[in-house]
């Protein structure tokens, strides 16, 4: 006999019903990707991960990612990226400027002077259309019509969600263009490894390692200077395993321009776009475990710092770094930074971008 | 009578520039010394001259420039480019005078990368690593020379797969041009059939003073760089972008070339030896922007270098020792030139968080350099040396060497 997959057996109390509406003449709704061992739960609105149902070492489970349970509060959620898919371009552009092939384009500002995560109507707040979906995977597409935020070129993207059965969340990236045109996907989960409650717990005693020995330093509104600076002998250095709060208020202009951790680390790869071993979290209590490995040069840092104690599923509250992101990608900025790797996709030319979050017990 | 002298003066003059043009150059190289069979091809001298009466010489083996003929403020020529006067001066004395640098330009980590999962191991030839494509690099390679014209010289060059180390077939080509406004302007391509690396620079050793006994010390350079990649001992880049800002390494104002080169408590300046850095330009891979600009106050000829790759390596001929006796016999010290070579950053293969240099096949591989050769006087060079902010107009409408920039003014007090 199958089960309903809206009846509240579900391991995160998500019903599918509270998810469907209709956006802009596009059907949301909810998917569930299962494996016997874990349930991560998505929307097609912004590709969001409302749900990661994780056990933690004595077998009990919670979610841990912070999430909203319906799709009400998903579209009006105070942080608007909180588990969502970011593009066109994630993370900052400077000043919503950049030339290319001899044309200045103008992005919407949304992030003090800056454009962030693609504007204020980017990926994060469309509805993607599923081409397909089993228990196993969600297959998304997206075309971003030219002029879309300001960025140049209809843009064409699939996405794929799979969960493994070895506990593994995996996101494929592939896109395609008519016009040339920066590109950076990327994904904006916000992990609590104890598990989200009320109020949900610091993310500060977790014990963090970056696979990184130099990170983009950043200037008071979060623009990378353009320098490539050593980790070492500075509160950026995750290179050993390291207890996230140790250092994360220190008096060090790189701490205090953002407020904590909010910085891209330039990780530390064999060759360009090997999938490569990118970041571990560990937390001690629940002895749950995150690991992050990615085919990006960088994977940007993010503490929660402006979390402000908002509300989302079941009750559970969301105050000051209660998250810890992952969010992997080209390096901020790159379009107006000709030393960093290229993020630019020109017609003829395939994206891809691989990112695997691996969950486990300790 | 009048009329027989003029006629005869008229003849002499034919007379002498068909010579020159056929055995002798301006800048005083003969075309014989350079006319031999290296490797089964024929090695040539060959001439673009333009309308100025600037001259470059240029030779197949390496594609070396051989010399640059251009004038200084009182219209007087001199070669500015260190180099030999015959052929077997580059066969005897391993040396990248003026040369075509290739495959790989600058150095690559113990010779290894790993390209789509594969291991490479490249032949080494410097401190354990790869440099400027190996110990027989593109600059010890006979390249096919098309003299297109007067002005243009097409060279080209098949790196065959495998050799050095390199994975594939390359086709590597370059068109230098003489232009009307005293620049040479090279224009770089290559294709592959197969993925591999490139990064193609020229290695020419200037020194605008026409006269290489003397130190390129005294002559002012200017970087459009904020940044710049640390090297170690063994010259090898550290994967670091550190600002110029407060350090011996800014040279975003005209700055002379001697004034800090010895503060070797400066670690970087001591592992280099002096400068042998590669600057992370301002100019955003726009070849319309100057990367870099050389004045030399005594003789006012400059050089601006215009380029759409991302980094410059500035090197002082600092290993040059006293040992090489080059062009009319004068003997090569250290310090005596300086050399702009326009590329993608040292080791990017191994550095995952710089720029690519990976090509693959159906794509073009291009690069341009420009070297824009010019004059200018006395009292511009004090005002640029001054403020370093002259606007160009105030001083000479053809250069920009003296332009401001903005992050170059006030940045250090501002950190300090």
């Amino acid at each position: 006999m199958k089960k309903d997959s809206s009846a509240p057996e579900n391991l995160s109390g998500l019903c599918r019903e509270d998810f469907q509406k209709t956006v802009n003449g596009k059907n949301t709704d909810l998917y569930f990707l299962k494996n016997g061992k874990m349930e991560i739960a998505v929307t097609n609105y912004g590709c969001a991960v409302v749900a990661m149902m994780a056990p933690d070492r004595h077998g009990d489970y919670a979610s841990v990612v912070l999430g909203h349970d319906s799709i009400e509060h998903v579209i009006h959620s105070p942080e608007p990226f909180l588990g969502t898919t970011i593009g066109r371009y994630g993370n900052r552009i400077a000043k919503g400027k950049f030339t290319l092939n001899g044309k200045e384009y103008n992005l919407t500002i949304n992030n003090g002077p800056n454009s962030l995560h693609g504007g204020p109507k980017g990926y994060h707040a469309v509805v993607w259309d599923v081409i397909c979906f089993s228990e196993s995977s969600v297959d998304f597409t997206y075309t971003s019509p030219d002029g879309e935020e300001g960025f140049p070129g209809n843009l064409v993207i699939n996405m794929l969600y799979t969960l493994t059965k070895d506990n593994e969340f995996v996101i494929r990236y592939k896109a395609t263009t008519d016009q040339s045109t920066p590109i950076n996907l990327t994904n904006h989960a916000f992990f609590n490894l104890a598990g989200i409650s009320n109020p949900s717990p610091a993310v500060t005693n977790n014990i963090l390692t970056i696979n990184a020995d130099f990170f983009i330093p950043i200037d008071e509104v979060s623009i990378p200077t353009g320098e490539i600076l050593k980790v070492e002998g500075t509160p950026m250095d995750f290179r050993t395993p390291t207890v996230v709060g140790e250092r994360i208020d220190a008096q060090h202009k790189q701490t205090i321009f953002g407020a904590g951790y909010d910085h891209c680390y330039a990780l530390k790869k064999s060759y360009a776009k090997e999938l490569s071993f990118a970041a571990k979290c560990i937390e001690p209590l629940s002895g749950r475990v995150l690991e992050v490995y990615t085919t990006e040069p960088g994977i940007q840092l993010y503490t929660g710092n402006w979390l402000n104690g908002f509300s989302g599923a079941h009750g559970a509250t969301f105050p000051k770094r209660s998250a810890i992101c992952f969010e992997a990608q080209h390096f901020p900025d790159t379009p107006n930074q000709a030393q960093f790797p290229a993020s630019i996709l020109n017609p003829g030319e395939t994206y891809t971008q691989t990112t695997v979050y691996k969950f486990g017990i300790e | 009578m009048r009329k027989i002298f003029v006629l005869a003066s008229l003849s002499v003059i034919l007379l002498t520039a068909g010579c020159s043009k056929t055995e002798i150059t301006k800048s005083g190289l003969k075309k014989t010394d350079f006319q031999t069979e290296i490797d089964g091809k024929k090695n040539d001298l060959y001439v673009l001259t333009n309308k100025n009466g600037m001259e470059v010489c240029m030779t197949n083996f390496g594609a070396r420039i051989v010399s640059i003929f251009v004038p200084d403020k009182d219209h007087v020529f001199a070669d500015v480019v260190l180099g030999f006067d015959s052929i077997g001066g580059y066969q005897n004395h391993k040396s990248d005078f003026g040369a075509f640098i290739g495959r790989y330009g600058n150095r690559i980590n113990k010779g290894k990368f790993v390209l789509d999962g594969v291991d490479y191991q490249l032949e080494t030839n410097n401190f354990g690593h790869c440099l400027h494509g190996g110990p027989k690099g593109f600059q010890y390679c006979m390249f096919d020379i098309k003299q297109i014209n007067d002005q243009t010289l097409e060279v080209s060059y098949i790196s065959a797969d495998g050799e050095m180390g390199f994975p594939s077939r390359l086709t590597a080509k370059a068109v230098y041009t003489l232009t009307d406004d005293n620049a040479i302007d090279i224009k770089y391509e290559a294709t592959t059939d197969k993925p591999t690396i490139v990064n193609l620079t020229n290695h020419s050793y200037f020194n605008l003073s026409g006269n290489p006994g003397k130190t390129i010390l005294n002559q002012l350079l200017m970087l459009n760089a904020d940044g710049y990649t640390p090297i170690d001992s063994t010259f090898m880049t550290t994967g670091e972008i550190a600002p110029v800002c407060c350090t011996p390494m800014d040279f975003r104002k005209p700055t002379k070339i001697g004034e800090r080169i010895n503060n070797y408590d400066f670690l970087q300046l001591k592992n280099g030896n002096g400068y042998d850095h590669n600057f992370v330009l301002n100019t955003a891979r726009q070849d319309t922007v100057p990367a870099a600009c050389i004045v030399d106050p005594e003789s006012g000829r400059t050089l601006e270098v215009y380029t759409d790759e991302p980094g410059i390596q500035v090197y002082t001929g600092n290993f040059l020792d006293g040992t090489v006796t080059g062009k009319k016999g004068i003997v090569y010290q250290q310090r005596t030139a300086i050399c702009l070579e326009t590329q993608h950053f040292p080791d990017s293969p191994n550095k995952a968080n710089w720029p690519s240099v990976v090509l693959r096949p159906g794509e073009k591989y291009t690069s341009h350099c420009i070297y824009k050769f010019g004059v200018m006087s006395k009292e511009c060079i004090t005002k640029c040396k001054e403020n370093g902010t002259v606007n160009q107009d105030s001083c000479s409408k053809k250069n920009s060497c003296c332009k401001d920039k903005k992050a170059g003014v006030g940045c250090c007090k501002k950190l300090n």
